[in-house]
């Protein structure tokens, strides 16, 4: 029999496609049987497997093939017979359903019969809440440390909700059907820099994803600029990682009603940013374009 | 930009422009997977026209139940790429890999932002993984290998190479959980 943790232990190499012979026929096997715990691991190891692939880089498909796959499901989108495809159904009810109702109406009747003990068994409970209810008078010693610890908890709460409270920000806009994505280009010094934004106009918020920007002087650092009809303002300073990437959040960015281009740009600048943009520009993209 | 999910209820019911959303949002990451397994531009090409063309015709099911629209893509991409190399013998493909790849850090039109912050993350928590842990998962998840195989290859024990891989699983579901809880 093989040991549970030990099969468990086998999930993450399954979901990357390294297990073969007889470990892979146990862990199928087991995962067949219905173990929630080892089905749950899998799923979220299959999802991280997933993630794998977007270590690589894209490659684009020829134009060619693209359209003759297109063209096809197009032509076929238009038949009047076509009903739409299964390849997506939701759940469908098996065939094994019937089974299961009859068994579960034996069950029913079983447990029409346990339910005497389960009365005892309250009983016996009763009983055993009394004796613990003394015995948690004696604990009420503690109750200075338990104070501290729930301090302790309360600051790690506290932290999570103003994690939790920036997730929800990225989620709002970045599934906002008026977000305005912007491609920005490498300039200059930058050229193999790349950024991309997300403005969200409603919400007077921008996120940005900036790539290979190069290091800067330690009296020097980067910042965002927002730009409507030709007037530059100051969306806050940043900093990159070694890699010269960064992800930065703006809020309160200019109004802008969604008509005529914004520009999004990123100078070099002193330390603590300036006023007006009096630096290089490293990185600028225009909605729209 | 709709997301998947709904995209998705749209290509069931034959709406073919959802389909071409899907193709050119996906399409850039499943090519390159399959090139990167079978190391020929010909035949991954056919696997991409495949794998989205079973998707049009229905002939694999996606349930939203079991995951990520994209974990079932690439997993479907995976399996028909290394079905392909046991059809053709592993080894035998010799042509150069010779894919148009998009530079780094670039990603496919239409791609919408709640992928685009997946992909961000996902590069990410890749980035922190050593070298070693790095060698092990790619082994087996780029070139097809088993973890004996793997062992084999880098010449390690078999318990070392699990090892690997199940901290390299390990430190990326790390990465991400910190990586999506501080989201900008």
């Amino acid at each position: 029999m093989i040991a549970h943790d030990e099969l468990l232990s086998r999930v993450s190499l399954h979901a990357i496609g390294a297990l073969d012979g007889d470990e892979l026929r146990e862990l199928r096997r087991h995962l067949a049987e219905g173990c929630e715990t080892c089905n749950a691991a899998l799923l979220e190891a299959e999802g991280l497997a997933g993630d794998l692939t977007y270590g690589l880089d894209p490659v684009q498909p020829s134009e060619v093939s693209r359209r003759l796959l297109v063209n096809r499901v197009r032509a076929e989108a238009a038949r009047p017979t076509r009903a739409g495809n299964p390849a997506t159904a939701g759940p469908s009810i098996p065939g094994w359903m019937p089974w299961l109702a009859a068994a579960a109406v034996v069950v029913a009747a079983f447990l029409g019969t346990q339910v005497r003990s389960l009365d005892q068994r309250l009983r016996d409970e009763q009983v055993r809440a009394e004796r613990l209810e003394t015995q948690a008078l004696r604990l009420a010693g503690d109750t200075k440390r338990y104070a501290s610890e729930a301090e302790a908890l309360r600051n790690a709460a506290s932290q999570l909700d103003g994690q939790f409270a920036n997730v929800e920000a990225v989620i709002e806009t970045l599934t906002s059907p008026s977000t305005v994505p912007v491609a920005l280009g490498g300039k200059g010094a930058a050229k193999e820099a790349k950024a991309r934004a997300f403005l969200d106009p409603d919400r007077r918020r921008l996120f940005l994803y900036v790539y290979d920007l190069p290091e800067l002087p330690k009296d020097r650092t980067y910042q965002l600029w927002v730009i409507v009809e030709d007037n530059p303002v100051s969306a806050g300073v940043f900093e990159t990682d070694e890699n010269g990437s960064t992800r930065f959040r703006a809020d309160e960015i200019p109004k802008w009603k969604g008509k005529g281009a914004i520009t999004i740009a990123v100078s070099e600048e002193p330390a603590g940013g300036a006023p007006q943009p009096t630096g290089s520009i490293m990185l600028a993209g225009t909605t729209g374009s | 930009m709709p997301p998947d999910h709904q995209l998705i209820r749209r290509v069931r019911d034959g709406d073919a422009g959802a389909f071409e959303t899907l193709y050119d949002r996906h399409a850039g990451y499943v090519l390159a997977l399959a090139l990167r397994l079978v190391r020929n531009r010909e035949e991954a090409d056919e696997i991409l026209q495949a794998v989205f063309g079973q998707l049009w015709d229905g002939d694999v099911l996606y349930d939203e139940r079991r995951g990520r629209f994209t974990t079932w893509l690439f997993a479907l991409a995976r399996s028909r790429s290394l079905d392909k190399l046991r059809a053709v013998g592993r080894g035998t493909a010799t042509s150069e890999v010779d894919g148009e790849e998009l530079p780094s850090g670039e990603t496919a039109p239409g791609i919408d932002a709640y992928t685009y912050e997946r992909i961000d993350c996902a590069r990410r928590a890749l980035g922190v993984l050593p070298q070693d842990q790095r060698n092990a998962i790619e082994l087996c998840f780029f070139e097809g290998l088993t973890h004996r195989e793997a062992a084999d290859k880098l010449d390690q024990s078999l318990d070392t190479v699990k090892g690997l891989i199940k901290s390299a699983m390990d430190k990326m579901r790390a990465a991400l959980r910190e990586l999506t809880a501080g989201a900008v």
